[in-house]
């Protein structure tokens, strides 16, 4: 009986239910770093792809987890994107999961193909195992998600996002838009010069 | 033109060029930098060189311009600036980028209004050479043999 419980135990542990205390990744670096970045995006969007692959991976790598930076991204579905919307559901009901990386990555990488068939979920499946799989059904369908999405639209609206990209880059208090796809280069030398030593 | 019309017009641009200048140079030229960035049409190098340069061009431009000085020529060079920068911007917008615009500081996006604003400039310093070409003595405009 306390084998059978400590198997229940380590599996609840390894998939957390879809109220799980997951950190979540979508979000990254102390909620106290003098520098905040709001990212705004779509994932049907090719600059949102292009912004992703070529710079914000690496901010994250090297200024959020290296704990220089606040990254937080922020779901920006553009309404002429049919699939985005849903994309956007999958990948923050991943993250409930832990998963969020490895599905917005993926999302990105296939987003031709998905956005042409709008076959989301195939992308999503490709990434997660069959329990994974069907615990974010579970979780997708959770109304508190979309409320989540509706909360970013309307806090980019607030904030002036007209485009997808958009960074909002916040140093001492004074909000600076960054729009469209930057490279890596220059965008860190530009965060090395706010963050400090 | 009238001579009037042609003072209105140089005053105008000098005072654009002058604004322009003044919203880069008060923020940090990276910030300016990542405008230029986004356009991607340059490689970084140039991005750095055009960041650190141009608001000052901009503001030696917008003075000279409001004090009269070399007018054939500064209203040339007005000309291919605003030139310039509206078929980059043209471009960019047919292209579908969604960036800002970058003339006036961060925050604008390249929008059918920026454009339609840079072609209005652009036709006030076409307007300015015309002018100024009638109005100079043709020696004052060729090389002195």
């Amino acid at each position: 009986m306390k084998l059978f419980s400590t198997v229940l135990l380590l599996a609840a542990l390894a998939i957390p239910a879809p109220s799980a205390q997951t950190k979540s990744t979508r979000s990254a670096g102390p909620v106290t770093a003098a520098v905040r970045i709001d990212l705004f995006s779509d994932f049907e969007c090719p600059a949102c792809k292009s912004l992703h692959e070529q710079t914000i991976k690496r901010v994250k790598e090297e200024f959020a987890l290296k704990g220089k930076i606040r990254l937080v991204h922020h779901d920006f579905p553009l309404p002429q994107h049919k699939h985005a919307r849903k994309a956007a559901v999958l990948a923050a009901a991943a993250d409930r999961l832990g998963k969020y990386d490895l599905v917005a990555d993926a999302l990105f990488r296939q987003q031709e193909s998905w956005s042409k068939s709008g076959n989301v979920d195939a992308v999503v499946d490709e990434v997660l195992t069959p329990e994974e799989r069907k615990k974010l059904r579970e979780i997708a369908n959770d109304p508190a998600i979309l409320a989540n999405i509706e909360r970013d639209i309307q806090l980019g609206q607030r904030m002036k996002v007209s485009s997808t990209p958009t960074m909002i880059v916040t140093h001492d208090g004074k909000p600076n838009p960054v729009v469209g796809v930057v490279s890596y280069a220059v965008f860190s030398k530009y965060l090395n010069t706010i963050v400090g030593p | 033109m009238k001579r009037h019309v042609a003072l209105a017009l140089r005053l105008l641009l000098g005072a654009v060029f002058i604004y322009a200048a003044y919203t880069k140079l008060r923020q940090s030229w990276l910030l300016f930098a990542l405008s230029i960035d986004s356009y991607q049409m340059l490689p970084e190098w140039a991005v750095y060189a055009v960041a650190r340069t141009l608001p000052w061009l901009e503001l030696a431009l917008g003075v000279l311009l409001i004090a009269g000085l070399w007018l054939p020529y500064l209203s040339m060079v007005a000309a291919a600036i605003l030139g310039l920068f509206f078929s980059v911007m043209v471009v960019s917008y047919f292209r579908g980028a969604g960036i800002d615009c970058g003339c006036f500081g961060v925050g604008e996006p390249l929008s059918v209004k920026t454009l339609a604003r840079d072609g209005v400039l652009l036709m006030a310093a076409v307007a300015l050479v015309a002018y100024t070409r009638r109005t100079t003595k043709p020696s004052a405009l060729s090389p002195q043999l």
